[in-house]
């Protein structure tokens, strides 16, 4: 590429921007009492909060690859009335506000939701529970997923699988053996970028599940109540979500942002 | 098109690129969808557009060698030879014939293009296909490997008992490894038969040119065949639609008038000139385009550049005549 001089103008707006970012973590960074760290996070609260986030967003993760690789599989392969639209109401919570989606998972798994009133006659209630946790992170995160996968599916060299028919294997066979391990890369990528998703999910959570420390208070519930009573606790516990995010990001950077 | 094969023959699809190969050794093997036509193996009907019958691909006891070969990049080379047999053991074996078994748990990319193109037959006939297909098989290699490869090719072909059919657009390919040609051209049979009778009498502009001869197609009269306009002068024909073709070599090129006993003679203008080794092609615009043969030293000679007023002449009987 051109070395190129970078116009006084732009150059002073395009720091500006970037210290927008680095500023806020610098502060998160500087100001953590590193010397209550230990005893911040070993109170059984964030442990709590630790442990129910781990679980919940593992959970919704496992949930959005055994329905999101088949739903990414029929977008990209299966061309049927409504695509379009179905394909657009899936992706819809990657720009829903989450508490409005939190509000549309009451209204339909709620006591008195559409599903919700059927389950509670099973006596399954979901609202307020562990399991609501991972149904509202699966909810928001699951789409990232799906997209991440589908563009794997569209961009894979499909001869492959014409290969593959032609030794016999059956399309689950060839879906399983063949399709699968060629998309891996694409499959952790979408599972990792929706695990970072549901592990920083806030507003579905607490919208729909609530925030009872050990059952559905997750790290970022707890960080938010935190910076009342304890925040210097806020601070450590924002510091590890944000040394996650850095992890997540530095284990995708080739693939999000290319080589440099 | 409508052809049959049979077992014990090689054939050949040969045609130019976008001709219709590829879409046809796929249809073949189920893998696009017939819009009109049938696909019968041993008397059962795989497909027919007709009735709507399709017998998958996964059932249709088909090998199938890809032109980039697409040995699956995750499976090591006895993976790759397994996967249609679901044997390991007899997967061995195969690659102890091909000559691969010490690359048995190599990854498919550590392999020479040669080696690649063995694993995928390897993979193919394994399970015991009834036919073998083959897309453009030594398309991927390199020049310098091709040889040793199409030696190879030749002999694993003919060691396999099943129907063997292969597309390429290698003439050289084509009438080495196979029995017998078809050519196809848009989608259609131009002209089938061996190596010998489809080079000797050519039915289309696309076989005169790989074998480098000047086609003419016109309507025989009493020793003469009219094209367009134009006649020209053909020991032997007859009447009917004629093909005739005239050897480069067989045409003679003169700066003035010729003298004495060729029958045609007429005057064109040089088109493109190619040199070929010690040998020299002048293309001749005219009412019947003519491809003329002449040394360097005549091309010299006569002074011709692109643009040239020259004379052309060819006896009758350097044409040969025959039905279209």
């Amino acid at each position: 590429m051109r070395r190129e001089k970078a116009p006084v103008w732009i150059g002073l707006l395009a720091a500006l921007g970037a210290a927008f970012f680095i500023i806020p973590l610098v502060g998160l960074v500087v100001r953590t009492p590193w010397g209550d760290a230990a005893r911040s996070l070993t109170s059984a609260d964030t442990l709590d909060a630790l442990r129910l986030s781990l679980i919940a967003s593992l959970s919704a993760t496992a949930v959005a690859l055994v329905l999101g690789v088949p739903l990414a599989w029929i977008y990209a392969r299966i061309d049927f009335p409504g695509r379009a639209v179905v394909r657009a109401l899936t992706t819809l919570p990657m720009v829903l506000p989450p508490v409005v989606g939190g509000i549309a998972l009451l209204l339909a798994f709620g006591r008195r939701g559409l599903l919700g009133s059927w389950l509670a006659m099973v006596g399954v209630s979901l609202p307020f529970t562990t399991a609501g946790v991972v149904l509202a992170e699966t909810f928001v995160a699951m789409p990232f997923l799906v997209l991440t996968v589908e563009a794997g599916l569209r961009s894979m060299d499909r001869r492959y699988e014409d290969a593959a028919r032609t030794l016999g294997a059956s399309r689950w066979t060839v879906f399983t053996r063949v399709t699968l391990p060629l998309i891996a890369p694409s499959v952790l990528a979408g599972a990792v970028l929706c695990w970072a998703r549901a592990l920083g999910e806030f507003g579905a959570t607490i919208t729909f599940a609530g925030n009872f420390p050990g059952v559905t208070q997750t790290m970022p519930l707890a960080v938010y109540l935190l910076l009342e009573t304890d925040p210097q606790g806020s601070f450590v516990l924002s510091l590890i979500l944000l040394m996650v995010s850095l992890l997540v990001l530095v284990g995708l950077r080739h693939r999000w942002l290319g080589s440099a | 098109m409508q052809f049959t094969l049979e077992e014990g023959e090689v054939v050949a699809l040969l045609g130019p690129n976008g001709a219709g190969k590829t879409t046809l050794l796929r249809a073949i093997a189920g893998l696009l969808p017939l819009a009109s036509g049938r696909v019968v193996l041993d008397g059962r009907v795989l497909e027919d557009a007709a009735t709507g019958a399709y017998v998958p691909t996964e059932e249709r006891s088909i090998g199938f060698v890809f032109q980039d070969y697409l040995l699956f990049p995750h499976m090591s080379v006895v993976e790759n030879v397994a996967f249609g047999v679901r044997s390991r053991a007899v997967a061995v074996e195969w690659l102890e014939r091909m000559g691969l078994a010490r690359y048995a748990s190599a990854r498919p990319a550590a392999l020479s293009g040669g080696e690649r193109q063995r694993a995928a037959l390897a993979r193919a006939l394994a399970p015991g296909p009834r036919v073998l297909l083959l897309d453009e098989p030594l398309a991927a290699l390199d020049a310098s490997t091709r040889a040793g490869v199409r030696r190879d090719l030749k002999a694993h072909l003919s060691a396999f008992r099943g129907v063997r059919l292969l597309v390429t657009h290698d003439p050289l390919e084509a009438v080495t490894l196979a029995d017998r040609l078809i050519v196809m051209e848009e989608g259609k049979q131009v002209q089938s038969g061996t190596a010998v009778e489809v080079t000797e009498r050519p039915r289309s502009r696309y076989v005169a040119d790989l074998v480098g001869v000047n086609l003419l197609r016109g309507r025989a009269d009493h020793g003469a065949v009219r094209v367009g306009s134009a006649s020209v002068a053909a020991a032997g024909a007859d009447s009917g639609e004629v093909f005739a073709v005239v050897h480069p070599r067989a045409v003679a090129l003169h700066r003035a008038r010729p003298e004495g006993s060729p029958r045609n003679v007429w005057q064109g203008r040089a088109g493109g000139i190619e040199l070929m080794g010690d040998r020299a092609r002048v293309r001749i615009e005219g009412e019947v385009p003519m491809v003329a043969e002449v040394t360097p030293a005549a091309l010299a000679e006569l002074g011709l550049v692109e643009g040239s007023a020259v004379w052309v002449s060819f006896k009758a009987t350097d044409v040969a005549v025959y039905p279209a």
